[in-house]
């Protein structure tokens, strides 16, 4: 747990005035880290925040987000000493990859 | 507490980074770089054609389904690198303004007329991977012909259908796909399949076909579904990218505003009753053994197009204007397949011939011989505004009920030409009738088909004064007409002859 503790931890980027509290995310979070605010956006909705812990970066919140701009999951992951450069989709596609099996 | 507190922000910014590094400052950062799950490159990085204030928002009512589809097709797009050559097909939908998110080539069609307008998008360009997104209305109701049709010829395209159970757009109406004893605002009681019908099946049905590759059914309910939907999406955008055939994928997706529910009721709703009514699975997969569709490459060069309307580039005739040239308007009458149409073909590629403006404007009933037909033909020195002939300077009748039809309409100082069969005619106003046994003329040559022709010998005998075309115009239009069957020229030439000569004999 220490050593989990230890390293940059995974988090949700929510761009507010994106958010049309439509509550899909904080249903879907399996650790219950999103929750709505009592504050309105800019557009008159009220919309999701982190709660500052618990997100495990697994993407949940991206993909059933129904607006494409709204969310983006930073996954902090140690730098591969021979490869360094990786591209983002990369998650997304083992992600994706591991449903596949 | 080593985590970093507020992750709100109204644009994503360098900041964020920042704070996360401060935060950490007992960790050796530069062992981590961060990977971030965003929008594919293939939506746009902002929603800029919507206008508006807020453009980085979608049109889309909070909790559709349109939103999470649109980020599935992108990272499909993106994974395949296929972006610079797909083409969405925006339907009449929600998804209307489809261009306004996607970053590819798009075409906005007429409510359900994606399939028709995607085989042409496939056939002319057959790089292109075109996708059809379209609703249950659009694709189920108004445009089911054509879908099944383009799925039975196996057209390059992959349609994305958009099951939400109603017409969302014009606000939630029942729909082929409405499930029974489902409340729409025209279902009010609940969908009763007495009257109104069963829930179309789109993906039974298709599958029903030979030509679709690819045909399964996805939902939206929940975030694992939405995985399993990635996953559907990809496989069909992989039979485009190899060019192999139809694919068909039906997406059940929430309409929380139109059904009036929250996030939770949309997710109970798509599992306990779409996916009852529409269970969810794939349907076909012959990607594998399918081999890629190769079609004759269209040609239209303009080469290949001169030959097949027979455009002659090297003998072109100029067209002169003569602004102090009277317009001659002809209308030729009578049964289909007497030769009218032709008659006015070759009067037309005559004054063609000859330099001059000319129209010829056909009118037909359905039958191809024994029902009426004329054409107008307009002969002029400028422009031609109208092809229409309403009065007309000469009239050639080659049946009664046209001479009867037309007679009133011919100008004071016409002319009409009438054949000899339908009996005499006679009129006070100052119009010259001619009455030609053209039958009997065309006979004395031997080809009694051709009375079309000796009408035309008259009408050439008549204007041969006027200026209006030479004889040599008249040759020309005939060997324009029967170019592809060159027997019939010589044979014409003679017919049309023997009608000048006739009236040259008859004037006095």
């Amino acid at each position: 747990m220490n050593k989990y503790k230890e390293r940059p931890q995974p988090f949700p980027v929510i761009h507010k005035n994106e958010c049309k509290a439509c509550d899909r995310c904080v249903i879907t979070c399996k650790n219950n880290a999103l929750e709505m605010s009592n504050e309105l956006n800019d557009s008159g909705y009220n919309y999701v925040i982190y709660k500052g812990e618990g997100c495990i970066g697994c993407g949940n919140c991206y993909y059933t987000c129904p607006e494409p701009l709204a969310i983006e999951v930073h996954i902090p992951k140690r730098r591969k000493k021979d490869k360094a450069e990786n591209s983002d989709n990369n998650i997304v596609e083992s992600n994706i990859n591991k449903k596949e099996e | 507490m080593k985590n970093h507190s507020s992750i709100n922000v109204d644009s994503h910014s360098k900041e964020f980074e920042t704070k996360i590094t401060n935060q950490n400052t007992n960790l050796d950062l530069e062992e981590f770089e961060t990977k971030i799950i965003k929008k594919p490159k293939s939506i746009n990085d902002s929603f800029t054609r919507k206008g508006g204030d807020f453009p980085n928002v979608t049109h889309y009512c909070a909790g559709c389904g349109h939103g999470i589809l649109h980020k599935l097709i992108g990272e499909a797009m993106d994974d395949l690198d296929i972006q610079e050559r797909s083409v969405m097909i925006s339907p009449v939908g929600c998804s209307v303004f489809c261009y306004y998110y996607f970053n590819c080539g798009n075409v906005q069609t007429a409510h359900g007329r994606a399939p028709a307008v995607g085989t042409g998008i496939t056939r002319a360009e057959n790089n292109a991977i075109v996708m059809a997104y379209q609703g249950d209305g659009d694709l189920a109701s108004i445009g089911l012909n054509e879908t099944i049709q383009a799925a039975n010829r196996g057209e390059k395209i992959a349609v994305f259908f958009i099951n939400n159970t109603i017409y969302g757009m014009t606000g939630g109406q029942m729909a082929p796909t409405t499930l029974i004893g489902e409340v729409t605002i025209t279902s009010q009681g609940g969908r009763d399949p007495d009257s109104t019908g069963y829930p179309m099946h789109m993906c039974e049905l298709l599958d029903n076909l030979e030509a679709p590759v690819f045909i399964e059914r996805v939902s939206l309910a929940d975030v694992k579904q939405v995985r399993k939907a990635k996953i559907a999406i990809k496989k069909a955008l992989q039979v485009q990218k190899e060019g192999k055939g139809y694919t068909f994928i039906e997406v059940l997706s929430p309409c929380p505003t139109n059904l009036r529910q929250d996030a939770k009721g949309a997710e109970e709703f798509i599992k306990n009753h779409m996916e009852k009514e529409f269970p969810v699975k794939r349907f076909r997969d012959k990607s594998k053994e399918t081999k890629p569709l190769v079609r004759n490459e269209s040609d239209f060069s303009m080469e290949s197009l001169d030959k097949i309307f027979k455009v002659d580039r090297k003998n072109d005739v100029e067209t002169i204007s003569k602004t102090d040239f009277e317009n001659v308007n002809v209308k030729i009458a009578g049964f289909g397949g007497q030769g009218v149409l032709s008659a006015g073909l070759t009067l037309a590629e005559a004054a063609c011939s000859e330099g001059r403006h000319v129209s010829w404007y056909p009118s037909y009933g359905p039958e191809q011989r024994g029902g009426t037909s004329n054409c107008s033909v307009v002969i002029a020195g400028d422009t031609i505004g109208s092809p229409v002939v309403n009065e007309c300077d000469v009239l050639i009748a080659l049946n009664k009920p046209a001479l009867e039809k037309f007679k009133e309409k011919v100008k004071e100082k016409g002319l009409i030409i009438y054949d000899s069969r339908i009996g005499e005619y006679k009129t006070d106003k100052k119009i010259k009738v001619v009455s030609v046994p053209a039958v009997d003329i065309a006979t004395s040559c031997g080809n009694p088909k051709a009375m079309n022709t000796a009408i035309l010998g008259v009408l050439m005998e008549i204007g041969k004064n006027k200026n209006i075309l030479s004889k040599d115009a008249y040759y020309e239009g005939i060997r324009e007409i029967f170019a592809s069957k060159p027997k019939l020229i010589d044979l014409n030439i003679e017919v049309l002859e023997a009608g000048a000569k006739w009236m040259r004999e008859n004037s006095k």
